[in-house]
């Protein structure tokens, strides 16, 4: 697993949970794909029935097959990047921290992490149709820092990854009680 | 100057190379970050093996074109083509 090379494993760090989007995400997707790669195909059809000589004409014909092919392939592309995009989206909840690894098309890729002793709030949402009947939605972490909330973007079980959220992180805080004091000394101090 | 068939043939290589940089891209990336399961392999093949047939029947749909013949004449060319000489 090449994951595990972006997570730096600590010598007392286990691994609880390794989570990806719901696969229904990736399935509409391809069903995207396979209507707009019928369009060439439908045309093709159509001119059949209606417009016959632009088939067997000597220029339009090589010049509809060339454009079919270009749109394929582009299609095609589009859905191989699209799988990727599902594919290296990953989030890892460990003993002590939660990595997100992000990628956001070809050019960017986030890696990203949080001490779950830090996590102050975590939300979870399922909205529409399918994620409440395949029960997947948004997980949502917010720490006392000053980066942008955690998003666990269209997850399985997001209530049952809130949980485990919290209490992997009610664990943790236990092994940073100095930490913690601290923190509320200075916070008091400049309060 | 007379427009051949073939011409057509340029923007469709260029984009045939475009296509093939950013297939390369994926899959590097895809070797690179992805996780080396039985799926992910045959994800990468199932797109090679794709790549292959779409490539193969466009030339398959195409093979028996003329394409030397004319399509036509840029009488912009021609114009410049017929100046008088100084």
């Amino acid at each position: 697993m090449t994951a595990a090379r972006l997570i730096a494993k600590k010598p007392y760090e286990d691994r609880i949970i390794e989570l990806r989007r719901h696969g229904l995400t990736m399935l509409k997707r391809f069903v995207a794909f396979l209507v707009l790669a019928s369009v060439p195909f439908l045309i093709w059809w159509f001119l059949g029935q209606n417009f016959p000589e632009m088939l067997a004409g000597s220029v339009s014909y090589p010049a509809l097959v060339l454009a079919a092919s270009a749109y394929e392939l582009g299609m095609w592309l589009l859905l191989f990047t699209m799988f990727l995009d599902y594919e290296l989206d990953l989030w890892v909840v460990t003993n002590d921290r939660l990595v997100s690894i992000e990628q956001n098309g070809l050019f960017a890729r986030t890696v990203a992490e949080l001490d779950l002793w830090r996590v102050q709030d975590v939300t979870s949402e399922v909205q529409g149709f399918f994620p409440t009947f395949f029960n997947y939605g948004n997980v949502y972490v917010q720490t006392a820092g000053a980066v942008d909330r955690f998003a666990l973007e269209q997850v399985p079980n997001p209530h049952e990854v809130r949980k485990l959220i919290l209490d992997m992180a009610d664990i943790d805080r236990k092994f940073h009680e100095k930490d913690i004091a601290v923190i509320q000394k200075i916070a008091t101090t400049a309060g | 100057m007379t427009l051949l068939l073939w011409y057509l043939l340029v923007p469709y290589g260029a984009f045939v190379v475009l296509f093939g940089v950013f297939a390369f891209m994926d899959v590097m990336h895809m070797v690179k970050f992805g996780t080396y399961t039985l799926a992910n392999y045959f994800a990468l093949l199932f797109f090679l093996v794709g790549t292959v047939v779409i490539l193969w029947s466009t030339a398959q749909l195409v093979n028996r074109v003329d394409w030397t013949a004319s399509i036509g004449h840029l009488p912009g060319a021609s114009v410049f083509s017929s100046a008088p000489e100084l």
